[in-house]
């Protein structure tokens, strides 16, 4: 290919017939000029115009955005929610820090009223959750984990450190069958489960592979088989 | 004479009297060893520089009036490796460096703007930075020219894509001789470039000094600094912030006392200068690009 093009920010870069404005572009007066320092990408991709936009190597800086999955860190608890470090957007690291909040109501979608957040959360795992709101002036970025591919993948328990994958997708991480789970954090299940995770963790014997059946959106359990 | 010398000797005397000048004094830089009360600062004894310039003939350094001949420029981009982007700028014996932070999240809540994102400016000289030591403490002229570099910023960020965040900018004069204010416009602005933040066009300065009726463009210390004695009709400075893409100004700032058509004279020299300034700042910038990913065959 042809070496790129390199442009700075107000660069015209052409009329707004020949392409489509993407990323790191504007369009003013109808014609599509630059707003970033970089390389000038044109992309046919299907439509009629190509798409014209302007990349720099480097990460861009990503600004965690409403619908975004977000990779965060728990940094303290409350009864009513839980108060959160963004650490990636995406797959992209974020070089500062944002912070966020997991309110009580948005730990998972059954029995709101019923969650515990100190169940559900500890200080220091992992999180993935979705952005639902920027918030407002005095809140942080509002946070919900109340779906199935979102909750706790990393957490530590007091026996070791462990590694799982949310349990809702299944459960191939836990390939060392010596794993101990001190407790289940899987915010979309039941307290019901909760508790039996506990009581199945105390014997530190848990050596198997936990499978979600079914999905049930209404209201309790969700069917799963645990195997010895 | 008598001799009080040996009177005032003892230690509590001279304490006593320590602690009554340091009372009496302005509240000054009390971490720093400062000479014997005796001493004197050697400023006082150097010969001041000619308070006149003459106002005809050539200028200093080689350069021609009435004609916009501005110092010839060096920058690069991508120093400060802590920073997002840097900028370092020299243009004759001026030299300015230029951090850029961001976007990251505001520091006070109740400023942080839900629409866009903010932009904070600080411009700080370094002591060593004029020909009298400054001190560390941020004068009022810091504060004004901050004030000064926020304005001509601020149209030319695409603020709007960065709701709820916080790009602060930090420019610190390393050694001021002349048009200060706008070779910071310049290095900030490249700055921010370099960091990635999205922006509608560079933004570049350029000042001038009218002098009577000739004037110089990108004027050195002394040149801004010595008034002439004769007071002239035309006696003034002028800054402008110009966006040469858009062919917008961002920021205008004089001071002095001209007519209206000296003024847009003025204007129309300063927008040259940055043109002549444009080709050096484009070039430094491709090549920060380059430099920091060099692939020239990507699809």
């Amino acid at each position: 290919m042809s070496p790129m093009k390199l442009c700075v920010p107000g660069d015209k870069l052409c009329s707004a017939e020949d392409c489509i404005p993407g990323t790191g572009v504007y369009l003013r007066h109808g014609y599509i000029y630059s707003s970033l320092a970089g390389y000038v990408l044109r992309k046919n991709e299907g439509e009629e115009l190509p798409v014209i936009s302007v990349v720099r190597e480097t990460e861009t800086q990503l600004l965690p955005d409403v619908g975004a999955i977000v990779t965060c860190k728990v940094t303290s608890i409350n009864p009513r929610f839980a108060k959160v470090h963004i650490l990636y957007v995406g797959s992209t690291p974020l070089k500062d820090r944002f912070r966020g909040t997991i309110r009580k109501e948005d730990v998972r979608a059954t029995e709101k009223d019923k969650v515990e957040t100190y169940k559900s959360f500890r200080p220091g795992d992992i999180v993935l959750a979705k952005v639902i709101s920027l918030g407002d002036v005095q809140s942080n970025y509002l946070l919900t984990t109340a779906e199935n591919e979102l909750g706790v993948v990393v957490a530590h328990s007091e026996a070791g450190k462990y590694q799982m994958h949310n349990m809702a997708i299944g459960l191939e991480a836990l390939e060392n069958s010596s794993t101990v789970l001190h407790r289940i954090l899987a915010p979309c299940w039941t307290t019901r489960w909760c508790y039996l995770m506990d009581y199945l963790s105390t014997e530190k014997h848990l050596l198997g592979l936990l499978l979600p059946l079914e999905d049930c959106d209404n209201t309790c359990e969700k069917h799963v088989s645990v195997f010895f | 004479m008598i001799n009080i010398g040996p009177i005032f000797q003892g230690k509590r005397f001279r304490a006593g009297l320590v602690a009554w000048f340091i009372y009496f004094n302005m509240p000054t830089d009390t971490k720093r060893v400062r000479g014997p009360e005796v001493s004197q600062s050697p400023s006082l004894f150097s010969c001041d520089p000619a308070a006149v310039l003459p106002s005809k003939g050539p200028r200093a350094d080689g350069r021609r009036r009435d004609q916009v001949d501005v110092r010839p420029v060096f920058v690069r981009c991508g120093l400060v490796s802590q920073a997002k982007g840097s900028a370092y700028l020299e243009a004759g014996n001026t030299k300015l460096m230029c951090c850029v932070y961001g976007p990251r999240e505001t520091d006070r809540k109740d400023e942080t703007n839900m629409k866009c994102g903010r932009l904070t400016t600080d411009m700080r000289f370094a002591p060593f930075s004029c020909l009298e030591r400054g001190s560390w403490i941020q004068g009022s002229q810091d504060k004004d020219f901050s004030l000064m570099l926020h304005e001509s910023l601020q149209p030319a960020i695409c603020l709007h894509k960065y709701p709820r965040s916080q790009i602060e900018v930090n420019v610190m004069v390393l050694e001021n001789s002349g048009s200060v204010l706008a070779h910071a416009v310049t290095c900030a602005s490249l700055a921010l470039a370099d960091a990635g933040i999205e922006m509608y066009d560079l933004v570049l300065g350029c000042s001038m000094r009218q002098d009577g009726t000739s004037y110089v463009v990108d004027p050195s210390y002394m040149e801004e600094n010595c008034w002439n004695s004769v007071s002239c009709e035309n006696q003034g400075g002028l800054t402008v912030a110009f966006l040469p893409s858009l062919n917008q100004i961002s920021g205008l700032q004089s001071d002095g006392e001209m007519t209206e058509e000296t003024l847009t004279a003025g204007v129309r020299t300063c927008i040259e200068g940055c043109y002549k300034l444009y080709p050096v700042i484009q070039h430094a910038l491709t090549k920060a690009v380059r430099k920091a990913a060099p692939s020239q065959s990507e699809s």
